[in-house]
């Protein structure tokens, strides 16, 4: 039976249905699973180990924004960002690279001519884009403190406008080469990262007083 | 010499998975300790099926974790099971 099966409802252990009638809590649900896997051995106990690593990376971004949340102001307020402006000069390191992968993309955008290119310019572009945002290595980074291998960037308000009309860009650009090539569901995934970059990024988090913010103000995970 | 993440990203390139899959997968193991990857390189190399397969684990537990879904968490968590008991050493 291959994992795809989701609807397999057959296992009497006692660990597994304690889950069900909870709410559902992340780091509960990750010991139960490694508790489950304990008895495994050999090959097996290998396979179970990736699968709770890939557990433990799926939930971690949650886990880390929540406990991140926690070290913020409680002025924290959160609210839309009018997209329409953006002013350049307030624009830092931080929202350049948005700019400049975009600048990329519309460049190579003439050479693309089949499905082929098509593909290959949305892994390289929309690819760089994605990756730039979720994993920060650009402009004013740091490392979290809770999750050393959690890179976190500070923004100005005009970054995240930036990145958002980027993001809004590149869908615009999807939406053309898939009108143009029927890129079908091979874009799905990507659609739905820019939707959750745009939608990140044109949330801008807001302090009381700036200037009496803390060091970490303005560090923020555009991430799942 | 590769390191176990660039081990890992050259074989999930080499897949038969999407592009977009390819670079969502690679992206989850950019958030792992070097140390932490080498169960990843070892499985994926000694046998790429569970490369999709994993990739199939990690958009059900993805869109779990978003949900907040524990009824089909207990699901992955049988089927889990079921897949590592058919495991042959």
């Amino acid at each position: 039976m291959g994992m795809e099966n989701m609807q397999q409802k057959n296992s009497e252990e006692e660990v597994v249905d304690s889950i069900e009638s909870a709410d559902f809590k992340p780091e509960q649900a990750l010991n139960k699973e490694k508790t489950l896997f304990e008895r495994f051995s050999g090959k097996a106990k290998k396979i179970a180990r990736v699968m709770t690593l890939v557990s433990a990376l799926s939930a971690a971004p949650g886990l880390v924004q929540e406990a991140y949340a926690e070290q913020k102001s409680p002025d924290v307020k959160v609210k839309q960002v009018e997209k329409e402006s953006i002013n350049e000069a307030n624009v830092t390191e931080s929202g350049k690279w948005a700019k400049e992968i975009l600048d990329q993309a519309k460049s190579e955008l003439s050479e693309v001519k089949t499905r082929e290119d098509a593909i290959h310019f949305i892994n390289s572009n929309a690819g760089s884009f994605m990756r730039e945002c979720y994993f920060p290595t650009k402009g004013n980074i740091r490392q979290a403190e809770l999750v050393p291998t959690l890179t976190l960037r500070k923004y100005s308000v005009d970054d995240l406008r930036l990145i958002a009309q980027v993001a809004e860009q590149l869908k615009t650009i999807l939406q053309d080469l898939d009108s143009k090539y029927s890129m079908g569901g091979t874009i799905d995934k990507v659609k739905t990262n820019l939707d959750d970059i745009d939608k990140k990024a044109s949330s801008e988090t807001l302090y009381s007083s700036r200037k009496q913010a803390d060091a970490s103000s303005g560090y923020i995970i555009l991430r799942h | 010499m590769k390191t176990n993440f660039e081990k890992v990203k050259d074989l999930i390139a080499q897949s038969n998975l999407s592009l977009p899959d390819q670079i969502d997968l690679i992206d989850l193991f950019l958030k792992a300790n070097d140390s932490e990857l080498e169960s990843v390189a070892d499985l994926f190399l000694s046998d790429s099926s569970w490369i999709e397969k994993i990739n199939v684990n990690y958009k059900a537990k993805q869109a779990i974790f978003r949900a907040g879904d524990s009824k089909t968490w207990k699901q992955i968590l049988e089927t889990e099971e079921k897949e590592l008991g058919n495991v042959n050493e």
